[in-house]
């Protein structure tokens, strides 16, 4: 612990007479800066690292002011000092200053005790280079967009912002001497804007209406048509499932609350991304509550550092895990850093028992009984209990403490940090203890709460935070073009800008402007003329511009899934649930609110019993649900909780939602035999069927087939493939690249 | 999302193999003494007290009684007769400890030599090993898994498991199906690269053409000579006959088959050990289950010459406490438990380790996971300390700092 306890008040050194002065800048700076400014100096020239115990000694000002211990310098008293007694400590004590490099000579120690008490006169020394200021300011901070709400006067033009877009990239393209793209046919783009925004290939029918559809902005119409659709919940509810890796069985048990409908629920609202961050973040309170499903987030991972390095990387598109360890080896995050932001959510966490206060008073007698007398009825006991309180505490102290192995020289472990961000403006944060009080306590303390948790929020999801905006719309944009705007999904940096920079920097203003509206800002790209460009095939010598369109990819495992859907039926995504959908655990926590502690002795002993217990929840909760559907006619985005996996889904590379962007694209061998010869699952009345038994001839068969498969009409050359049968045509078509791409 | 680089060379049957690692790059200075892993994977726990650690105060043994084996001074619990007859072959170490005491960390951890994280998976053991010893010409995947997956962490998707639903029947839709015909599935495959052909002369990408070669490779894969190693039934019914029908049994005999034609690591699960209660009502069976399938395997193995250059290994997440409680169960027990090994010069009709004989804790020749798995890839010729990096560049190696116990062998 740092020598606190002894801080003298400070004493102005104006007040104290000069006598036998030194002259400082000749006797007492040379020292200063060679043994003190390297860890106390202009974090400007030490790649933005704080300075060590938060002080510098490169001005007088900030001598004076000192770190966060207090002043360093007590003019006239040497011993009262701290900056005295911390060179002046043995060699061997934790504490002795320097900390780096070699310690003072008796000399130069003899100089600093003189200058002390001679009244540590500066002169006329004004500082070491530009005068530091004692608040926190970053390049950020200067280089900083107005909030977004200053900067919104009226009404969003879409329109407006996707000709500026268009703009932007044609004079790219012109600048570097590149011919634009050709822009595609109406084939290709309703193939294309039914993939990119409700999820799945265009059914026939929808097809022929969009084609046969003669009004000039039928594109336009179509946009708005899918993006109000229940089929874009659906998709983009995959979406944010895998960014915010939603799991049904959580790592406590099986206790992971509602957060898949959470997210249902949002995207059915369009609820702004950035509100949605902020009750992520800030989430709080029961997990079974209905409508507090945000809790899953939290409930999601045991481990407070590894979701703190998650969330980073989901909503500010960094990867700083590295610092939870170590300093990060090639860029500015330090360990200090990483624990001075978890400190702003420390000490939340997942108790899934009733607070150890009732577990005592309420439960304790009866749940050991049972786990004496049958262990069936304990576990069942145990786990109602846990429904009804398993909840999210501890919204954040402001605190953290150094890991117990903490290796650097700045620092001791288990040292108290006070929270701070990793740039930009520290929120304020209402202290109700001071780190020094705090210091003294013991080192599993962390402070009382003071929802630090929601300053986070407020600094992550903030207009003036560029790593927010920047990273939701590098994601978006590989969302539906394919290629890495501003660089990989979660490698980005406070600098980097992409290839475009102008083109980045638009599209963070379309995001702003319209609120983190996703539907907006989707319609905004869906209708410019690069996004209805001729999809590029990327292979190892792109051209020197490709952020004018969409790129050649393979459909993700839902898309691909949910697509032969359209071949079944007219009606793909009439299963799409519309409001709140319950499940055994949610269904039972309703009904604990009534329960009194008897009751749950009495449920456990004369209960549906062990095996049953979640089987008669989940019996009642699907009740409740109403009629869902038939399986074979929901969309993947229904399975989950109560309904399982959808193993083909899984197989084609769905992600198993433990780490962020884990979808994969890639074939593999078991895949590739069931798309051979396993079964396709497309039953003889299914919609492909039933067009192609009405169709006239076989030309009209073939089209259908086409049609219904690839959204396209055979070529020329094909026809040469219509003496084959229908159904080995159907195999060949759907085992295709062309099929399994988006082109 | 091409969230990683891919390499794809269909160099063999079904796989797209990088080829790589001679074994010279491997960097094992000792001759590799095991040219395959049998590795069975009991999950839920297995009750090292109730099975093959029997020599602690009597009270810990519940209601196990003890037989002896094969082996003068080597005794087991009464539900393994059959093992009991071939202890000669078997080094038992009875003083494995994890640090991981709920299953899915402590499979996670048993199978990888890691923690479990939120920011990386790690890969297991028969990733590594698929990894690092496939070549060119292997004609069957490195790392097959009978009963569960088997994940290649942050490798890419390739080195994991091939996995067996079903030994009884192989791999998953391996062959066309049955209403159609040899020339109809030779039509359709003209129709499909006529299709490619035609959309990689405006489309092709590394993707598109990865597509393209994973179904030349599955379908080699399909049509490959070794693909009946899958097929039970081709096997001598002198070797059938050794195995009961329980599909535990089933599956071992399939990774003897594989073993025999280079499968470099077979993964066999056989999971219900998790005994909480009732466990002299509930584990019989299953200890009848291991008791006669490992011993089939290790006859068969012997018969056929393999158990020289195939290292059999027994583990499990963790072990069960050394008390019973109320309910007639065990717990969980990460402090001291049982593991077992056969073949490849290990010394068999021993034991190695011991726990205190309150049965509380591992006391003499501790073996933690990570020294474990590391002492199973050296046998293999691989350097446990081998390094590879996460997509975000963080280093791991094999054994996670693990060092192999050599002295486990002769």
């Amino acid at each position: 612990m740092m020598l606190l306890s002894l801080l003298a008040t400070s004493t102005n050194a104006q007040e104290m007479p000069a006598v036998n002065a030194l002259n400082f800048k000749k006797d007492i700076l040379p020292i200063f800066a060679d043994s003190c400014f390297g860890c106390h100096g202009d974090p400007a020239r030490r790649k933005g690292k704080e300075p060590g115990g938060g002080l510098r000694l490169d001005s007088p000002e900030s001598i004076s002011h000192g770190g966060d211990a207090g002043p360093a310098i007590v003019a006239g008293k040497p011993d009262d000092s701290l900056l005295y007694q911390l060179i002046t400590l043995p060699e061997d004590d934790d504490e002795v200053m320097p900390a780096k490099g070699d310690l003072l000579t008796r000399d130069q120690i003899a100089l600093v005790r003189k200058w002390i008490e001679g009244g540590a006169d500066f002169g006329t020394w004004k500082g070491d280079g530009n005068a530091p200021s004692i608040d926190k300011v970053t390049e950020m901070e200067i280089s900083q967009a107005p909030e977004g709400d200053e900067m919104v006067t009226g009404p969003v033009d879409p329109d407006t912002l996707t000709r500026e877009i268009d703009q932007l990239v044609g004079d790219e393209l012109n600048r570097l001497g590149q011919t634009p793209r050709p822009e595609i046919d109406d084939y290709t783009f309703c193939r294309r804007i039914y993939i990119d925004a409700i999820g799945r290939i265009p059914t026939i029918d929808e097809l022929n209406r969009f084609i046969e559809d003669d009004q000039s902005d039928k594109r336009a119409s179509l946009i708005d048509k899918l993006l109000n659709s229940k089929g874009y919940n659906s998709h983009w509810y995959n979406y944010w499932a895998d960014l915010l890796r939603v799991k049904n069985v959580g790592d406590e048990l099986h206790h992971a609350g509602n957060f898949s409908e959470w997210i249902k629920d949002a995207v059915r609202r369009n609820k702004p991304y950035d509100q949605m961050v902020h009750e992520l973040v800030n989430a709080s309170g029961k997990l079974y509550k209905p409508g507090n499903g945000a809790t899953g987030f939290y409930a999601r991972e045991k481990m407070p550092l590894d979701h703190l390095a998650n969330s980073v990387k989901t909503f500010m598109g960094m990867s700083i895990e590295c610092a939870q360890c170590h300093d990060h080896p090639y860029e500015d995050w330090t360990q200090q850093d990483f624990y001075k932001l978890a400190a702003f959510s420390s000490r939340t966490h997942l108790r899934v028992d009733p607070l150890p206060a009732d577990e005592k008073k309420f439960y304790a007698k009866d749940r050991s009984i049972l786990k004496q007398k049958s262990f069936d009825e304990w576990i069942v006991y145990r786990e109602s209990l846990r429904v009804k309180h398993a909840a999210i505490y501890g919204n954040g102290t402001g605190f953290m403490r150094l890991p117990h192995d903490y290796q650097y020289d700045d620092g001791k472990p288990h040292e108290v940090l006070a929270a701070d961000v990793l740039f930009g403006n520290l929120p304020e944060l209402s202290y109700s203890i001071t780190k020094e009080k705090l210091e003294k306590l013991p080192k599993r303390n962390f402070g009382p709460e003071i929802n630090s948790r929601k300053s986070l929020a407020d600094w992550m999801t903030s207009a003036r935070n560029p790593m927010f905006a920047k990273a939701t719309v590098n994601r978006l944009w590989h969302r539906i073009m394919g290629t890495e705007l501003v660089g990989q999904l979660g490698g980005l940096t406070l600098e980097g800008m992409g290839n475009h920079p102008a083109l980045t920097e638009k599209l963070m203003a379309c995001l702003k402007a319209s609120k983190y509206d996703t539907k907006i800002f989707l319609k905004i790209i869906f209708n410019s003329r690069i996004y209805q460009s001729k999809a590029l095939a990327l292979t190892a010598s792109p051209p020197a511009y490709f952020l004018d369109g969409p790129v050649v990819r393979r459909l993700s495992s839902e898309v691909l899934v949910d697509s032969f859907l359209s071949l079944k039926t007219e009606t793909p995504d009439k299963f799409v649930a519309t409001e709140f959908r319950w499940d055994g655990f949610t269904n039972f926590y309703e009904k604990s609110q009534k329960m009194k502690v008897e009751d749950f002795v009495r449920y456990s002993i004369k209960g549906p019993g062990r095996g049953k217990f979640q089987q008669r929840e989940e019996r009642e909760a699907a009740q409740r649900n109403g009629d869902m559907g038939p399986r074979e006619l929901w969309r993947v985005s229904t399975f989950g909780r109560d309904y399982g996996q959808h193993r083909v889904a899984m197989l084609m590379g769905k992600s198993n939602r433990e780490l962020i962007d884990s979808a994969n694209l890639e074939p593999d061998i078991p895949q590739v035999l069931f798309m051979m010869n396993g079964p396709l699952t497309i039953p003889k009345d299914g919609l492909i069927y039933r067009k192609m038994n009405s169709a006239g001839n076989r030309e009209e068969k073939m089209a259908i087939l086409w049609k219904s498969i690839l959204g396209r009409l055979p070529k020329k050359s094909e026809k040469a493939l219509f003496k084959h049968e229908p159904d080995d045509l159907m195999w060949a078509l759907l085992n295709s690249n062309e099929f399994r791409f988006i082109r | 999302m091409k969230r990683r680089e891919f390499i794809y060379n269909v160099g063999m049957a079904g796989m797209s193999l990088p080829f790589l690692n001679p074994a010279a790059s491997v960097g094992s200075s000792n001759l590799p003494k095991a040219k395959s892993v049998i590795y069975i994977f009991l999950s839920g726990g297995l009750s090292q007290y109730d099975s093959f650690n029997v020599e602690v105060d009597k009270n810990v043994l519940g209601k196990s009684t003890i037989i002896n084996s094969n082996v003068a001074g080597i005794r087991v619990s009464n539900y393994y007769p059959s093992l009991a007859k071939q202890m000669d072959k078997i080094l038992v170490l009875n003083s494995m400890k994890t640090n991981q005491g709920a299953h899915p960390a402590g499979i996670y951890k048993m199978l990888t030599g890691y923690n479990p994280r939120s920011t990386v998976t790690h890969p297991e053991l028969g990733a590594w090993v698929n990894k690092c010893l496939t070549s060119e010409q292997d004609s069957l995947p490195n790392f097959i898994s009978i009963g569960s997956r088997g994940g290649a962490g942050f490798f890419p998707g390739q080195w994991a498991a091939l996995p067996v639903k079903d030994p009884n029947k192989g791999i998953d839709f391996i062959r066309r199906s049955d209403s159609i015909g040899n020339d109809t599935f030779a039509e359709r495959l003209d129709i499909l690269s006529s299709l490619n052909r035609d959309f990689e002369t405006d489309y092709s990408t590394k993707e598109t053409r990865s597509y393209i070669n994973t179904y030349a490779g599955s379908l080699k894969f399909m049509n490959s000579k070794d693909i009946d190693a899958f097929e039970l039934k081709k096997e001598h019914p002198k070797i059938v006959g050794l195995y009961d029908k329980n599909s535990f049994s089933r599956s071992c005999l399939l990774a003897g088959r594989l073993v025999e034609r280079g499968v470099r690591f077979v993964k066999v699960e056989l999971g219900g050990w998790d005994y909480h209660d009732g466990i002299y009502d509930k584990m019989p069976a299953n200890a009848n289950k291991l008791d006669k399938g490992l011993s089939s395997l290790l006859t068969h193995l012997s018969q056929k010459g393999l158990l020289e250059s195939t290292l059999v290994v027994v583990s499990t997440e963790f072990g069960r406490k050394p008390d019973v409680n109320p309910n007639k169960g065990r717990d969980h027990h990460p402090n001291g438990f049982t593991c077992l090994m056969a073949g490849a010069g290990v010394k068999a009709g021993q034991v190695y380790g011991t726990t205190t004989t309150d049965g509380k804790e591992a006391a003499e020749d501790i073996l933690e996971v990570n020294d474990f798995n590391a002492t199973i890839a050296w046998r293999l010729g691989i350097e446990p300390g081998i390094e590879e990096k996460s997509p975000s560049g963080r280093p791991f190696d094999l054994a996670n700092k693990g060092e192999a116990r050599q002295e486990l062998f002769g």
